[in-house]
């Protein structure tokens, strides 16, 4: 069995995946009991989680960042993907807020964390970033996913209310959530928080692409595409209010689809920032002197 | 302390009667005080609400009032004939009386099971008795308990959750509907009575505006000027129906005053902004199909009082977990009730006899300064003697002044704090000599004065064995 690369990197991720495991169990607990149960088990485990994301962030920081910037492989992203979700968490625990909403966000966390620790041991590999486009595009391309993930889970918890309010039945499990009006504003507020970060990623993008002199079928790649129709749905979102056959159930289904969607293009590209941007091609010269 | 409860509800008098006995504020602070100048040493609390009207009260043992003393002048006070008030009125001593306020505060008594409000009327009723200074060291402690255990059944069960009437339950589908009432616009078709009680319910939650349409006109401004609302015109519902957000429907129409058809254009217009019907009228006033709208959230008299029927039987399952705390809690109570008295009675009694021992102590040492060293054997047995009389000087004249039965518990309760069972016991298998009678004792000093006017004549067990630990 192959070591990990970064050990002290994949026993926190395996420390934060087990908590926000852990963690889930209680939040699932909490909505199928019908009598009120404390939160403050789950605020603690998210704090703990907080502070081991934020001591792996600070420690390859220091180790790690070089030239390559805040992101130097795809654990860093994930990392920093990780730490904003549960600061989200955290901010919704607050007792005049939204704790319901951790039964939804939990999973997604708990998901990103596993998926940090598989890829911290076994698939590690920094990315090959060179000029400052790169380092720009992979932040923004990170943040940007946040955005979209945060926008999907809400999308996911008004799918469920609306169903829930439409079965008719008693409210014990209700209670506990924000309303479906409160839910689609912030699948709104996700959208607009998240198209300027991910119009900023696809602009950074599009230079680092036309610094390789492409040709025309390379402006039709599948990653160029996907981020297209990502830009696209978002471009939707944040209409919402102006375009009413998007709104309500419409809306939470058009967020999940742009997580589906990047889903895939994180997977299309990241082979593409493990190998790097290849050099500049020289121009074809037209004829001698 | 013993404490007592007395008084009627829900479940055992009429409305009639309930309101008779009733008391306001004021009435009961004056109740309050007017029972105490009759019995000043008690303590009370008096709790009326529209459902019961109930007297906590505690007071030494054995001592007045009782609960037919209050009766009594309930009846007096009340004008209600003795025979039908002792009906209707219940009474508990005790631990009984103890459990019964925890049941009431925890809402197991209400009308409707698991209620909240009657914690805080209990809270009421002691805040009233503790400004009058009527709440001493007994209740006061009681009604803190009382209070704490209502709010932990609140916490740890089920008990307070879910509405119990259709229209808290349709307000309850609006809160997970809206998030802000502010901006949103009810409107009414229908001014009927049904229509008025469900708005009476919708209006707590303060919308920006409220509609009410009817086909006479008079009888929506009436209906409107109750809620600080707006008549409409019924005919032109379509333009209603548009800015509504709540739509509450109760009309009298024998068939569907709104198709699919034109709800549909309705949703189009309104940009698919949710918005929730409450369709109570029967036959229903929203045709079915409406429901299988997007954005549309129709809810009829069935699935209104489906609700309700769950959130009864969800209640009623948490029945048994809230008695089993309300057990454990009264346990505790009277626990704790129990060990203050008892610390208070202890210190009591031993201040009482150190005073008395420091009287006799200073009395024989002024006669010991002017004796000889012959004499003070003498004098110490005198002083052993006249400490003992009149230690148990007051015990045995209250022994010998009580009524037959209650001398019987007390000498049961000598014998048994003193341990005289056991020297019984000893004294009948193996007779001691007969008691000392007061001239075989040394004549004491002249100058002494006489013993308090005890006998001498000691108990058998008197001079046993001590008593083993």
């Amino acid at each position: 069995m192959t070591l990990p690369k970064d050990i002290p990197t994949t026993l926190g991720l395996a420390a934060a995946s087990l908590a926000a495991l852990a963690a889930c169990a209680l939040a699932a607990r909490r909505l199928l009991r019908p009598a009120m149960q404390s939160l403050r088990a789950e605020r603690l485990i998210c704090i703990v989680i907080m502070a081991i994301l934020l001591f792996l962030l600070t420690y390859r920081i220091v180790r790690f960042t070089d030239a390559k910037g805040l992101v130097h492989s795809h654990v860093d992203g994930i990392l920093l993907l990780a730490t904003l979700l549960t600061g989200l968490l955290v901010y919704f625990h607050a007792p005049t807020r939204m704790p319901a909403v951790s039964l939804f966000f939990l999973p997604v966390l708990a998901f990103w964390l596993l998926w940090g620790f598989c890829a911290s041991w076994w698939s590690y590999e920094p990315f090959n970033i060179v000029g400052i486009w790169e380092k720009v595009h992979l932040v923004t391309v990170y943040l940007g996913s946040m955005a979209v993930a945060a926008a999907a889970i809400f999308g996911i918890m008004y799918l469920f209310l609306a169903a829930r309010l439409r079965k008719k039945r008693n409210f014990a499990t209700l209670d506990r959530f924000p309303s479906l009006e409160a839910v689609e504003r912030r699948i709104l507020r996700s959208a607009i928080i998240g198209f300027p970060i991910l119009t900023i990623g696809i602009i950074t993008g599009l230079l680092i692409q036309n610094a390789q002199r492409p040709n025309a079928a390379d402006w039709l790649s599948p990653k160029i595409l996907l981020a297209a129709a990502i830009w696209l749905v978002y471009g939707l979102m944040i209409h919402l209010p102006f375009l009413p056959i998007f709104r309500g159930r419409r809306a939470a289904f058009l967020s999940i689809l742009g997580l589906v969607i990047l889903l895939v293009l994180h997977r299309v590209s990241l082979p593409a920032a493990i190998q790097g941007v290849p050099p500049a091609q020289p121009p074809v010269s037209r004829g001698g002197a | 302390m013993e404490i007592l409860c007395l008084g009627l509800s829900h479940q055992t008098a009429p409305v009639e009667l309930r309101e008779r006995l009733a008391l306001s504020s004021a009435q009961t602070l004056e109740r309050i005080a007017a029972l105490r100048a009759l019995w000043p040493g008690i303590e009370l609390v008096i709790l009326s609400t529209c459902n019961r009207t109930e007297y906590y009260l505690a007071r030494p043992l054995d001592q007045e009032p009782d609960a037919q003393m209050i009766l009594d002048h309930l009846a007096q006070w009340h004008t209600i004939p003795r025979p039908e008030l002792s009906r209707i009125l219940y009474h508990h001593t005790g631990q009984a009386a103890v459990e019964h306020l925890f049941n009431v505060a925890g809402g197991l008594d209400s009308m409707v099971l698991g209620e909240y409000q009657i914690l805080g009327q209990v809270r009421e009723a002691y805040q009233a008795a503790h400004s009058l200074e009527a709440a001493g060291r007994c209740l006061h402690p009681l009604f803190q308990s009382a209070l704490a255990a209502g709010k932990k059944l609140r916490t740890e069960t089920a008990i307070g959750e879910g509405r119990l009437s259709v229209g808290s339950v349709a307000v309850e589908f609006a809160r997970h509907l809206f998030d802000r009432m502010e901006d949103k616009t009810l409107l009414c078709i229908g001014a009927g009575k049904m229509t008025e009680l469900t708005l009476r319910h919708f209006a707590e939650l303060k919308p920006g505006k409220i509609l009410i349409a009817n086909r006479s006109m008079d009888k929506a401004r009436e209906l409107a000027g109750a809620f600080s609302a707006q008549a409409v015109d019924f005919f032109a519902l379509a333009d209603h129906l548009v800015a509504a957000d709540i739509i509450i429907s109760c009309t009298g129409a024998s068939q569907p005053i709104i198709s699919r058809a034109l709800f549909q254009k309705v949703i189009k217009r309104r940009r698919s902004r949710p918005v929730q019907i409450i369709d109570i009228a029967m036959p229903r006033d929203f045709e079915p199909s409406i429901a299988q709208l997007d954005s549309v959230y129709l809810y009829n008299l069935d699935d209104l009082q489906r609700v309700v029927a769950d959130n009864q039987q969800q209640r009623r399952s948490e029945t048994e977990a809230c008695r089993r705390i309300i057990r454990r809690e009264v346990e505790d109570c009277c626990r704790q009730l129990r060990s203050h008295e008892l610390g208070a009675l202890i210190r009591n009694l031993r201040h009482q006899l150190l005073d008395l021992a420091e009287a006799e102590a200073q009395r024989a040492a002024r006669r010991l300064a002017s004796a000889t060293p012959e004499q003070f054997q003498d004098m110490l047995n005198e002083h052993a003697h006249r400490l003992v009389n009149k230690m148990l000087h007051k015990p045995l004249a209250g022994l010998g002044q009580a009524a037959t039965d209650h001398s019987a518990h007390l000498a049961d309760a000598i014998r048994y704090l003193f341990d005289l069972e056991q020297q019984s016991a000893t004294q009948a298998d193996h007779p001691a000599a007969p008691p000392a009678s007061a001239s075989d004792a040394p004549r004491p000093d002249s100058s002494a004065p006489a013993s308090e006017g005890l006998k001498t004549q000691s108990s058998p067990g008197a001079k046993g064995p001590a008593k083993s630990s």
